[in-house]
Formats: C-alpha cells, sequence, structure tokens
C-alpha cells in the first residue's frame, strides 16, 4: 500500500452501497454494540471497505465544512497568524482588517475577526464585509460571542445551541487565536432551523410551581431548546443535557437557550454545575451574561432588568452584554469580572459591570437552594451567624439589665427568637471582619462578620448569653433533646486552661436554697480544654462525663467544630480552615442511659428543683471559664446530623467533600 | 519547526484529522474535543518537530493516542472499532493522497450546487444543522431508513461527481491503489 490511494474514486467506484450506508449509520452513531462489532470484523477482512469508511469520513468533513460556512466565510487560520505574526500590535485592528482583506477580500462573503487584545482580557470580535464595488470596509463589532480569558483559561461564550465553553491552555497570541478560530468554526451563522429541536433539558422537581405552558408540570418533562416558561410561583427544578442544574423560583421567566445555557429576563435562579461536561454553563440576562467555571450560583433580575449575582462556589464570569467597538481600542469598556465565593456584583441593564465592594450577604441568602427542604430546617433550635454585629465595635449591650427585654447583641438566624444578649459595656465581645471563610457551604449562606471574646487591647471577660429559662420556657431547654448537634467555628487565642465555649447551665433549688448543680451547672458544655475539644454532661445522679478530644487545635486558624449526640454515641468533627475533610472522632461509643435523662427538670433528689438558666458563649455564667476567641456560625440543633448535613461539609464536587477521615489522618501541632 | 509553519500544516490537515478521530470517536462534539486537545499539544511540542511529513506523522499519531484516551476517560460504550481494526485503518489513512484529494474541495463545491432541492436539504439538516437519525429523519418526516438510504446515494453520487469532474478537467489517470 505504498501507493497514495484516493478514497473518494473507491467510493465512486464502489457498488457495495449496503456497505456505504453503513459507514453512515456507524458515523453517526446509530449502531448499538453488536452491529458495531459485526462493522468492525468486516472492515478488518475487506481493505475496499476500510477506503470507503475513510472516504465517507472525510467527505462528510468537507460538507460539514462548506455548509456550516456557506453563508459566512470563516476566517483560515493560517491567515490570521500569517497576517498578524507572532508579535502583533495590540488593538490595531484596523491593520489587521486591511491585512486579512488584502487576502480575502474577494468573494462575497463576510470575514470574521476574533481579536484579542493585550493583555488578553478584552476581546473584539468584529465583522468585516467587504464592499463589492471596492468601496470602503464596513466593519461592525458582533454581539454574539466573545472569547474571555481568566487566568490562562479561555472561555469560549457561545450563543448557539452548541453551548458550552472550552478550554485552552494560555499559550500566548498564537493559541488563543487558534482556541478562537476552532470556536468559530461551529460558531456563528448557524441558523435556526426550521424543525423540531433538540431537547436541552429535563424537568427534575417541582415545588408548588405553576407555569404558562399548556403543560402539566412533571418531572421528566423534556424542554427544548428555545423553550420558554414564565413561573407564576413555586420552585422548578431543571437539569440541562450537559448536567447544570437550575433552580428557578417564581415569579421569573426563563428560556432555554440551548443545551448548556439559560436566559434569565426577570426573577431569581441559581445554578449548580458540579459536572465538568457542564462548564461553561452560562446564564444570560437582559444586561448580561455569566459564565461558569464549575460553580454555584445565584442571578436576579429585577423589574429594570437589572442583574445581580452572587457567587457560592467555583468561579463565575460577569460580562456584561455590551460589545466592544469596532476598530477601537479597548479603553473604556466594561470588563469581565470573575467572581469568587462570597462576593456579589451587578450589571445594568445596558451592561455595566460593578462589584459591590461589600459583598451583598441580603441577595445572597435569598436564594433557594432546594425544592423540598425548607431555607431553615426546623430542626434548627438556635443559629447564631454574627452577621448583624456591628464590625469594630463592641455588641449591643444590656447596660446591666436583665436580658429579657434588653438590646439584642446577636440574633437568632433560626426563626425562634434565641437571640443572644450581653451584659453591660465591660462584658460585649467586639464584632470582628476575621471570618472562618465567606460562605458557609451547607446552607449557602454567605458570611461577613464574627465576634472576638476578649478585650481590644487587654483581656477581659465577655459573653453571650440567651433568655434565662427562670424567665420563659425557651426552644433552647434541653429536655427536648435527646439528641442533638452542636456546631461552631472557632479561632482560639490561646490554648492552656478550660474554656467553655458553649454551654447550658443550671441552678438548684432546695429547701428553699438556690444553689450551682455540679460542674457550675452546666449540664452540658462544650468546651477547650488545653486547646483540645471536651464536652461534660452531667447526668441525672449528679456524675459528671467528660469526654475529650484527641486532636489539638491552633490558634493561627479556624477550626470548624461540630458535637453530635447521637442515640448512644458521642461524636466530634473538626475540620480546620483550609483543610478539605473533617476529622472525626468517636468520643463515646455507648453513653450511658442515664445521661439522656440528665436535664430533666423534675425535682428528683439529689439536687431539687431545677431551675434552668440561659446558654452561654465563651464563658459561663459565673464568670468562669472564660474563653477568649473568635467564634462565628454557631447552631444547635434538635437532631443527630450527619457529616452531610453540617454547616461546613463542602458542596463542591469534590466526592470527598462528604467524607471524613479518621483522626490520625491530620498531624496536630 | 516556526509556529505558523505548524498551525499551517495543522490547518491543512484539520479535514483529514477531523475525520481520522471521528472514526474512532463517532461523537461529534467528543471528535471537535479530541482535535482542540491536538491542537493545544501542537503548541506546546512544535518546536522540537522536524520537517513536515515529519508533523503530519505527529499529527496523526496524537490524534490517535488522545482519541483512544478520550474513548477510555468517557467510559464509553464499546461503540467504536476495535483495535485491531483501528491499525488496518491506519494504513489507509497514512497513504491518502492529500494532493488530489486537497484539489476536489472546490469540485465538492461545485457538485454540491448541482444537487437536487430534497437532497440539498437533507444536507443542511444533517450538517449545517448537525442533526442525526431520529431528529434527522422527523425534521423530514420521513422514515430514519429512508433518510439514511437517500444520504448513502447523495454521498455516493458526490463521490462519483468530483470523481467525473475530475477526469474532465485534469484528465488524471485514475490511481493504482
Amino acid at each position: 500500500m505504498s501507493v497514495p490511494t484516493d478514497p473518494i474514486q473507491a467510493l465512486a467506484q464502489t457498488d457495495d452501497l449496503a456497505f456505504v450506508g453503513e459507514a453512515m449509520r456507524y458515523l453517526d452513531g446509530l449502531m448499538d454494540a453488536d452491529e458495531v462489532a459485526a462493522f468492525s470484523a468486516s472492515l478488518r477482512e475487506d481493505a475496499a471497505r476500510r477506503e470507503i469508511l475513510v472516504a465517507v469520513a472525510y467527505l462528510q468533513q468537507h460538507i460539514s465544512r462548506l455548509e456550516q460556512t456557506a453563508d459566512e466565510r470563516s476566517l483560515p487560520l493560517s491567515t490570521a497568524a500569517h497576517a498578524i505574526g507572532d508579535d502583533p500590535e495590540p488593538g490595531d485592528t484596523d491593520g489587521l482588517l486591511d491585512a486579512l482583506l488584502a487576502e480575502h477580500g474577494e468573494g462575497d462573503g463576510a470575514l470574521k475577526l476574533v481579536e484579542l487584545n493585550e493583555p488578553p482580557h478584552a476581546v473584539s470580535v468584529t465583522r468585516a464585509t467587504p464592499a463589492p464595488d471596492g468601496g470602503p470596509t464596513t466593519a461592525r463589532p458582533d454581539e454574539r460571542g466573545a472569547i474571555i480569558d481568566f487566568a490562562g483559561l479561555y472561555i469560549a461564550r457561545k450563543d448557539t445551541a452548541s453551548g458550552g465553553g472550552i478550554k485552552v491552555k494560555h499559550l500566548g497570541w498564537a493559541a488563543a487565536l487558534m482556541a478562537a478560530a476552532f470556536v468559530g468554526w461551529n460558531w456563528f451563522n448557524r441558523p435556526t432551523p426550521p424543525v423540531e429541536l433538540p431537547v436541552v433539558a429535563t424537568v427534575t422537581g417541582q415545588n408548588g410551581a405553576a407555569w404558562d405552558r399548556p403543560d402539566v408540570i412533571r418531572v421528566g418533562t423534556a424542554l427544548r431548546q428555545d423553550d420558554a416558561f414564565t413561573l407564576e410561583h413555586g420552585l422548578l427544578e431543571i437539569r440541562t443535557q450537559r448536567g447544570a442544574t437550575v433552580l428557578a423560583e417564581g415569579p421569573c421567566e426563563v428560556q432555554l437557550v440551548g443545551d448548556n445555557r439559560v436566559r434569565l429576563t426577570r426573577g431569581k435562579l441559581v445554578a449548580r454545575v458540579p459536572d465538568a461536561r457542564a462548564h461553561g454553563f452560562a446564564v444570560d440576562t437582559p444586561g448580561a451574561q455569566l459564565i461558569d467555571l464549575g460553580t454555584e450560583f445565584g442571578v436576579a433580575v429585577d423589574g429594570r432588568s437589572a442583574t445581580r449575582t452572587a457567587v457560592f462556589d467555583g468561579k463565575v464570569v460577569l460580562a456584561g452584554a455590551a460589545q466592544p467597538k469596532a476598530g477601537g481600542t479597548s479603553s473604556g469598556q466594561t470588563r469581565p469580572l470573575e467572581l469568587t465565593p462570597g462576593r456579589t456584583a451587578q450589571a445594568s441593564s445596558s451592561g455595566r459591570i460593578t462589584e459591590d465592594a461589600v459583598p451583598s450577604a441580603k441577595l445572597a441568602n435569598s436564594f433557594r437552594w432546594s425544592i423540598d427542604e425548607p431555607a431553615m430546617p426546623d430542626y434548627v433550635l438556635a443559629y447564631w451567624r454574627f452577621d448583624d454585629v456591628p464590625v469594630g465595635q463592641r455588641l449591643a449591650h444590656q447596660d446591666g439589665r436583665d436580658a429579657d427585654r434588653g438590646r439584642i447583641a446577636a440574633r437568632d438566624s433560626s426563626g425562634r427568637n434565641n437571640h443572644l444578649y450581653t451584659y453591660d459595656e465591660d462584658f460585649a465581645p467586639w464584632g470582628v471582619d476575621d471570618i472562618p471563610g465567606p460562605v458557609v457551604p451547607g446552607p449557602r449562606l454567605f458570611n461577613t462578620a464574627s465576634i472576638r471574646t476578649y478585650g481590644q487591647t487587654a483581656g477581659g471577660f465577655k459573653n453571650l448569653y440567651t433568655r434565662g429559662g427562670i424567665h420563659d420556657t425557651s426552644a433552647l431547654e434541653l429536655a427536648e433533646m435527646d439528641r442533638w448537634t452542636v456546631e461552631l467555628s472557632v479561632k482560639p487565642k490561646r490554648l492552656t486552661g478550660t474554656q467553655s465555649l458553649l454551654a447550658k447551665q443550671y441552678l438548684s433549688e432546695h429547701d428553699g436554697t438556690v444553689d450551682w448543680l455540679p460542674n457550675h451547672g452546666c449540664v452540658l458544655a462544650i468546651q477547650l480544654i488545653d486547646g483540645f475539644i471536651g464536652v461534660e454532661m452531667l447526668d441525672d445522679d449528679g456524675r459528671l462525663h467528660t469526654y475529650t478530644g484527641k486532636r489539638r487545635l491552633s490558634t493561627d486558624r479556624w477550626h470548624h467544630v461540630a458535637v453530635v449526640r447521637g442515640d448512644d454515641t458521642l461524636d466530634v468533627y473538626v475540620r480546620p480552615e483550609g483543610q478539605p475533610l473533617f476529622i472525626h472522632e468517636r468520643l463515646a461509643a455507648s453513653l450511658p442511659a442515664a445521661s439522656l435523662r440528665l436535664l430533666d427538670a423534675s425535682n428528683a433528689p439529689p439536687f431539687g428543683r431545677r431551675l434552668p438558666l440561659e446558654w452561654n458563649l465563651g464563658g459561663l455564667a459565673d464568670t468562669t471559664q472564660h474563653a477568649p476567641a473568635m467564634l462565628d456560625e454557631v447552631r444547635i440543633c434538635r437532631t443527630a446530623l450527619p457529616v452531610d448535613r453540617l454547616l461546613f461539609t463542602p458542596r463542591s464536587s469534590d466526592p470527598l467533600a462528604a467524607a471524613v477521615m479518621p483522626s490520625d489522618g491530620w498531624g496536630s501541632d | 519547526m516556526e509556529k505558523s509553519a505548524a498551525i499551517r500544516t495543522l490547518l491543512t490537515e484539520q479535514p483529514r484529522l477531523l475525520a481520522y478521530i471521528r472514526t474512532m470517536v463517532v461523537d461529534p462534539a467528543l471528535t471537535d474535543e479530541v482535535f482542540q486537545e491536538v491542537a493545544v499539544l501542537l503548541l506546546d511540542k512544535y518546536e522540537g518537530l522536524g520537517d513536515d511529513p515529519h508533523l503530519r506523522g505527529w499529527l496523526m499519531i496524537t490524534a490517535k493516542n488522545l482519541s483512544l484516551k478520550a474513548i477510555r476517560d468517557r467510559a464509553r460504550r464499546p461503540m467504536a472499532l476495535d483495535e485491531q481494526t483501528l491499525e488496518a485503518m491506519d494504513t489507509h489513512w497514512q497513504h491518502l493522497d492529500r494532493d488530489a484529494l486537497d484539489d476536489r474541495l472546490e469540485s465538492l463545491r461545485i457538485c454540491l450546487a448541482h444537487l437536487t432541492d430534497y437532497a440539498r436539504r437533507i444536507l443542511q439538516l444533517r450538517y449545517r444543522n448537525g442533526l442525526m437519525g431520529d431528529e434527522l429523519a422527523a425534521a423530514l418526516n420521513r422514515k430514519k431508513q429512508t433518510v439514511y438510504t437517500a444520504l448513502t446515494r447523495i454521498h455516493k453520487a458526490l463521490a462519483e461527481c468530483i470523481e467525473h469532474r475530475e477526469q474532465a478537467v485534469f484528465r488524471r489517470s485514475p490511481t493504482q491503489g
């Protein structure tokens, strides 16, 4: 076979039409596995057939090429590379066009030029149409696409059904051009076919949703390209063919633009794009495009068509719809913005982009992430987020009064009004912006502030407490909690001594005398004991049970801590900030049954009538066990949460996200 | 090798490489992806590559390796040809008469213009709109088998037209394979 072969000739001369048909079916992916195997075997034995397969594949590519560029010639890359050379003049679009048109000026087609300005952040996409009579060339910005480079990653923005982005390593100018040219091949000029459009997404769930389409919303309902709906109310979850999940919240207007692209004209949606196949997923809004780089984000379009977005995981590019001017430089244009978790930005209806200097937690925390899970599950008894505290100042305090009608120092986000108070100015912790992370990944909440339970310059006892149980029956009473989870993020100031991070205290009244129950009245205390997480529980017989973790926290970073009381188990999970996994330790495999009753508020001996006191954060009510630390995201739940429901379990696509590591996997200091 | 020369060769080889990759991975989107990967790799390696034939060989080998990797990575059903068949196919790809094939692009354009309206419409739906299989049949309101029989005849007719024009215009004698 050393003589050059000519497959087209073989195809022209063959009588084996049946096999030509087989080749077409194979190349179009229409064969099942058995047919492919038979097809493969027949090829192996027959050189003429192999030649025909080559011919058909070859012919298909050329017909594709001609068909797709029938209306508009794509710019051959060689020409672009030749005209530009390796050292182009940044922004010299006119010169570039002249050079290109000199070689490709004939004919009736228009040329496309994708130019990456230097540095290649801004992109001009220009269409130049040579005048038939040799007159001046007209050039205009093409509004249908852009290529955006961030940190060496080129994302090709497309607006056709093919959707999606491509990734090209950052290899300099020519590589960028190649990316552009390759994309350009299928990118431009794909007319809307006069046929039923392909299915691009499927309804995967809904809750109270009503839309304006004639059909009833059902799980499994297929949505085709260009399908649009107005969601009057409720939540509708759809999944694109490429694996992006979109949760639309009514009222909103949504259109499926492609298999990896939606348009949001009004209202809110959140997108989750864990699947690498769907990276490049885009949301078009009236003034902007959001392009995902493997992430979770929310988008809202208000009545004036302004776009607001909040990023929860990964990265998102926000690009204004306004396009650069043809032939001009990139100055004065609104540059695309890359957003990371905890950041918010907006785009006006005209495409002007502004990042919020202070991220809008209000916007971010207004998004709904699940069709069936309420924003705040009812097992949450208290959730202190400290995002309402004054950063750089003392928290609002009580001026020495009782807590029952005083000024709230930190609000409870659970909706149960279990707010926190502080006694007076000297006791008041400080609001700080040192936080354990910009986003709390579990509930996907933005985090902006935490508290510091020590003085600005010197020490001093600072703590916070709930209303006392003496005064009212609170949902926070432990009697309701035979299983529970306490979570908090802590960055200790020191590691020595016994520090009470969070404790529930009781008094007892016996023969008319009121006194503490044993152990400072702590029936449940989450502590830091010489830098180790400790859990103390007082059982109904007055016996103290102390459990201590084996891993020491450090003062240089935040730690997410969760203590989980199951039926007869006690577990602690610790995840140092920056580590991907929780470290898990089982503190007790079979808790004494009596410890379940430790919180009984009866008058049983030996302690007489129990008088519930408050929960104390950062130290005990009797001003002992002060815990100088930074604290944030403190949550009490009346259930034993699995690790994947904890506040700081990562939500990323990382399959290990919900995994835990045994305690010997992480070295202590 | 110069970068511009490497890029030019890549572009010249693009249709052949795409066809080659397509016969291995079948899926059109995957075909594009593999080709892009080849291009990116080329930009890393072009300096170490020799002359044009050397580069063309490198492109074919790289396209094959990346195609096989893509098939494996996607954990696809065994929808592709087995490796022994691919080996046999390679001989044909390696011995393509490039010049003759390239000359034929212009002929193809003219031959397409000679097709009936119905044939043009099938090709437009198939190649411009990317419809295949059931979607293509639905768009034409015909049975899938009918449509593929028509597609088969159209491609055969195009090959004959090209061949005929070549012989008429260039008076080339048929190459003996």
